[in-house]
């Protein structure tokens, strides 16, 4: 078992992927609290290394936290406080909706995927959103920081607990290693409980084709943000969803059993991009509006550039904002 | 507007189902598709239902049109005509072969005797093969009755020169104005693109062919701007030719000799023709057959250098009792022209004439001589002795039925003011089906209204007074009377005859008013007897010249108060002669030539004609052959249940034989009131082709209109399949700008 599962992990992770991540760290943007010193900041200043912020000196304020070459220029009294580096609750939500099984694309050696896409010589968007969650757990983990895992539909389906230990990633590409189910995907269900268990601020990566309505979209990131979690939004959609390039008239069959329709995909492919644009326009706004990330990964290309540029600006941001 | 290969428009029009079944049959043949984004596609599909639909049927309607006007294109056919690889191009061609009797003449090719038609035909496959792929080519034959052989005019050209090759020498006339005329028909009925036309007549122009006499229709002058009419030079060899001209018998009706046995004998004269040249001194050899004809010596006849025409007699003796048709077919040695050397005729042959006597039967004492009506008075006439070759039987006027008159010959009316209206239209069926009406005025009345029904039911040209005349002194016969058929084996005794007789009382008929054939007539010169045909009521060319019956008046009733004929030695042979010669007229006048449809008044038991060579031709109706005779000879009269009912003969027309040349000039002279003929050159018929003009602007127009089609089509296929590159993205301008550069686009590359 231990055999069969570092073959998989090696096939998630491959060294193009891990090469192309290594510079970057997962950081918040919201200071979240850990319970291990990380690299992340925490709001509970004093002990940590980096400085924040003076404040004046009142009473039973610690004398080794003046700052004497204030006191020395300006004959004050203030207080040095100092940000302390946090541990990062990273909780990838894996979709693992009906939709989630659609590929255009045959397997590529090293790019890991499920038994089901294997079987089928299919990469999948499941398939996809799983190297991207465990390429983030592993990342994570190499920070320092805790993981969990969700894989939901319409309902909670795997969930791995959190923690910060060796084997944890194994925990997580284990729960990674099953396929999608017939169900459509519920994320305002899906948000409330994961919330319901996480005590914590965490950050949750989204991975989905956030094929749901928009209303279920805004009350999941609505609650998440009550909550004051930080959510990133990776929404997973295959090239052909994209860019829809089918040329010969054939009967379409819903995989969410939304019944047979006999079209001419030329004489509806921009119909179906307006419709698509609107939708994912829409979800961006929404992700904006919250002030979470939002991403669209295509899973004819590789994981790695995406998360990489997802991670460098994440970390621009953070950047700006502390300068600020 | 007219197509020339029908079956190309047909196929393009079925063509337009192919769009449509393919349309219909890839519904069906694809694997479904398995799709998430489901909602994207339903919602793209409400809101571009319609137009969608609306650029599909526009897309099939296009698609269905190109292929619907390229049927109609090549149809025509237009490629080649529109120059594209052929240096054709909607010409038409309507060739005209004279087929005619004349054409089978033999002339000499390369020390080979080759009928002019093969000559013709020949050159004529020489034209078609020269003409291009684009042109239309009709074909046309000439021997009566003309026709379209191949019209309207068509492109394929091997269909042409293999209908060229089966057309054979018809035993009919050329019929030049009716080929004339259905190439004028042809003409008309082509579109108005097709401006260049030429029309091919291949001829001799012998005698036979082409009647110089009787001038040609104009019925081409009209067309003359945009046709150009070319004609075969008239041919210049002489051809002698010998025919049967005629076979006339002496008799019409054959009755049994008295004292032979059952015998019965003919005399017929044969009548021969000579034409062409050189008329020099010559023999030949007539024989006669028949199948109930024992044998004939034939006669060797001696032609004088120059002669042209000769007669010869053959006494005939038939074996055959209770038959009542005899055919008889006199037969000449080949020469040039084979149809004419034989000459077919049906004589009719009886036991006994059957005459109906319509008189009002007298009962109780006979009367006194001085009181013996004209019925008595007749019936002693035409039955003096039991040998009498009559067999008369009385009818009532007022009872006279159809029925009565089944196998009668002929009927003599006595008592014309008691028959009924229905008996009236009983005996004018019975003249139209070929009987012999004898009309006498009734002595007992002095006003004869009768007069007008006979006029009207008749239709004979004729004007009987109403009134009787009564001359004071009684009027004679003319001594020197008019030559007739009917009393032509009297005509030697014919004054010794009439010079007795005196008429005291005379129902006249109006001579200035009266167009009638004078049979005998008073010394005032007033008739005393006519004869006539009744007028037909359809002016049917076919049969204009086929007697139905014949009519005849005596204007006096014979019984002695109205005149002395009874007693007198002309009132025997003079019925007699009336009802033998009527009959036996009538029945020989049948002629039916090759090339007619003639209504042939056989009675409503034949049903059809069996031809010498097998063919069938049904009869209608009305008694009118379905379709020409196309052969002469011996045709059966076949009934429902093809027994045989009889023949008539079948003969070619005597003019048609003429295989005399004509000068060019006077034919070019001829030729050249139907239209601007030209003379071709028989060796290069294709000459006059090379300076046509070529092209159609209707042609081009709908090539025009299929590349328009197509265009549009292909434009409209592009569009509605939204095949174009879309915009690279909105994502950089659009509501979310965090999103860039690493995000995957939507809609493209």
């Amino acid at each position: 078992m231990a055999e069969a599962t570092y073959v998989r992990a090696q096939e998630y992770l491959a060294p193009e992927t891990l090469v192309q991540l290594a510079p970057f760290e997962l950081r918040a943007k919201m200071i979240v609290e850990g319970v291990m010193s990380g690299m992340h900041r925490s709001p509970y200043q004093g002990m940590a290394v980096e400085f924040a912020e003076h404040r004046q000196y009142v009473p039973g304020d610690d004398l080794k936290h003046l700052d004497w070459k204030v006191y020395g220029r300006t004959d004050k009294l203030y207080i040095k406080q100092y940000q302390q580096e946090t541990t990062l609750d990273v909780i990838p939500l894996v979709d693992a909706s009906a939709s989630m099984s659609y590929g255009s694309l045959e397997v590529k050696s090293g790019w890991g995927g499920t038994p089901a896409s294997r079987r089928r010589n299919i990469w999948t968007k499941f398939d996809h959103a799983t190297a991207v969650a465990a390429a983030i757990a592993y990342l994570s983990l190499h920070n320092q920081d805790r993981v969990g895992l969700a894989v939901f539909a319409d309902e909670l389906g795997t969930v791995v607990s959190r923690s910060g230990a060796r084997a944890q990633w194994r925990r997580v590409v284990n729960a990674l290693s099953g396929e999608p189910v017939k169900a459509k995907t519920n994320l305002a269900k899906i948000s409330d409980q994961v919330i319901s268990k996480i005590g914590n601020r965490a950050l949750f990566v989204i991975i989905s084709d956030l094929f749901d309505d928009l209303e279920s979209i805004r009350q999941s990131l609505a609650r998440f943000r009550h909550r004051r979690h930080d959510v990133i939004l990776l929404q997973t959609l295959d090239r052909q969803e994209l860019r829809f390039t089918f040329s010969q008239p054939a009967p379409f069959l819903g995989l969410e059993g939304e019944g047979r329709l006999r079209i001419d995909p030329r004489m509806l492919r921009q119909g179906y991009l307006e419709a698509l644009r609107r939708h994912t326009d829409e979800v961006a706004r929404l992700a904006l509006e919250f002030g979470f990330d939002y991403h669209r990964l295509d899973t004819h290309e590789s994981v790695a550039p995406a998360l990489t540029y997802l991670l460098a600006r994440r970390n621009a941001q953070i950047k700006r904002s502390k300068a600020g | 507007m007219s197509v020339v290969t029908i079956g190309l428009l047909v196929a393009g029009a079925a063509s337009v189902s192919v769009p449509i079944l393919i349309h219909l049959l890839s519904r069906h043949r694809r694997r479904p598709i398995e799709w998430a984004a489901m909602r994207f596609l339903f919602e793209a599909l409400r809101k571009y239902r319609w137009r969608v639909r609306m650029e599909q049927l526009l897309l099939l309607a296009v698609r269905c049109l190109i292929l619907l006007v390229l049927g109609a294109a090549l149809a025509r056919p237009i490629l080649n005509a529109a120059g594209v690889g052929s240096t054709g191009g909607l010409r038409v061609v309507l060739l005209i072969i004279d087929n005619g009797m004349t054409s089978a003449a033999r002339v000499e090719v390369a020390g080979e005797l080759t009928p002019e038609l093969t000559e013709s035909i020949a050159q004529a496959v020489e034209l078609v093969g020269s003409l291009g792929r684009g042109d239309l080519v009709g074909l046309v034959t000439a021997a009566r009755p003309a026709r379209g052989l191949l019209v309207p005019p068509s492109a394929d050209r091997s269909a042409v020169i293999d209908l060229l090759e089966s057309i054979e020498p018809a035993e009919s006339p050329t019929d030049l104005p009716g080929a004339l005329g259905v190439v004028q028909s042809v003409l008309k009925d082509l579109p108005p693109d097709r401006v260049n036309t030429l029309v091919y007549l291949f001829s001799g122009f012998r005698r036979g062919a082409a009647s110089l006499e009787v001038p040609l229709p104009g019925v081409l002058v009209d067309l003359a701007e945009r046709t150009t009419l070319l004609a075969s030079p008239a041919a210049q060899h002489p051809i002698l030719n010998i025919q049967v001209a005629g076979l006339t018998p002496l008799r019409g009706l054959i009755l049994p000799q008295r004292g032979r046995g059952q015998a019965s004998s003919a005399q017929i004269t044969v009548s021969l023709a000579r034409f062409g040249a050189p008329l020099d001194r010559g023999v030949t050899r007539v024989r006669l057959v028949g199948a109930d004809l024992g044998h004939v010596e034939p006669k060797v006849i001696q032609w004088e250098p120059g002669q042209q025409e000769t007669t010869v007699d053959f006494l005939l003796s038939f074996s055959g009792r209770g038959k009542k048709a005899l055919p008889v077919t006199a037969v000449i040695e080949e020469d040039a022209l084979t149809a004419d050397n034989q000459r077919h005729i049906v004589l009719a042959a009886r036991e006994k004439v059957r005459v109906l006597l319509v008189d009002r039967r007298s009962f109780g004492a006979e009367p006194g001589i001085e009181q013996l009506g004209a019925g008595a008075w007749i019936h002693r006439a035409l039955v003096p002795t039991d040998q009498s070759p009559m067999d008369v039987i009385e009818v009532d006027p007022a009872a006279l039925e159809p029925l009565d008159l089944r196998g009668a010959d002929g009927v003599i009316l006595v008592r014309p003011d008691l028959l009924a209206q229905d008996g009236w239209l009983v005996l004018r069926k019975f003249v139209d089906g070929g009987g012999l009406l004898l009309v006498v005025p009734p002595g007992q009345s002095n006003i004869h209204q009768w007069t007008d029904r006979l006029n009207e039911t008749f239709a004979l040209p004729w004007h009987i007074e109403l009134e009787v005349v009564e001359p004071a002194e009684g009027l004679a016969l003319a001594p020197k009377q008019p030559a007739s058929e009917l009393l032509r084996f009297l005509s030697g005794e014919l004054e010794g005859l009439t010079r007795p007789v005196l008429a005291y009382r005379v129902l006249p008929v109006d001579g200035k008013r009266t167009q009638a054939q004078r049979i005998l007539n008073f010394a005032d010169g007033s008739a005393l007897l006519i004869a006539g045909s009744p007028r037909q009521i359809d002016a049917d060319p076919d049969t204009a010249g086929v007697p139905r019956g014949l009519v005849l008046y005596l204007a006096v009733s014979p019984e002695l108060s109205w005149s002395n004929l009874p007693a007198k030695p002309l009132m025997v042979p003079l019925f007699h002669e009336l009802l033998r010669q009527g009959i036996g007229m009538i029945r020989t006048s049948r002629l039916y030539t090759v090339g007619h449809q003639p209504r042939l008044g056989l009675g409503p038991a034949a049903a059809s004609l069996l031809g010498p060579d097998g063919r069938r031709v049904q009869i209608d109706a009305t008694g009118r052959a379905r379709e020409p005779l196309g052969r002469a000879g011996l045709w059966r009269v076949l009934d429902q249940a093809d027994q045989t009912l009889g023949a008539v003969a079948v003969n070619v027309e005597p003019d048609a034989g003429r295989t005399d040349p004509q000068p060019q000039a006077a034919v070019t002279q001829w030729l050249g009131t139907s239209g601007p003929w030209e003379v071709f050159d028989p060796a290069d018929p294709a000459s006059a082709l090379k300076t046509a003009q070529t092209g159609s602007p209707l042609a081009g127009l709908l090539l025009l209109v299929v590349a328009a089609l197509v265009a549009l089509e292909t434009a409209l296929a592009r569009f509605s399949s939204h095949a174009t590159r879309p915009a690279r993205q909105r994502f950089a301008t659009g509501v979310v700008p965090p999103v860039t550069g690493g995000a995957a686009p939507i809609g493209g590359g």
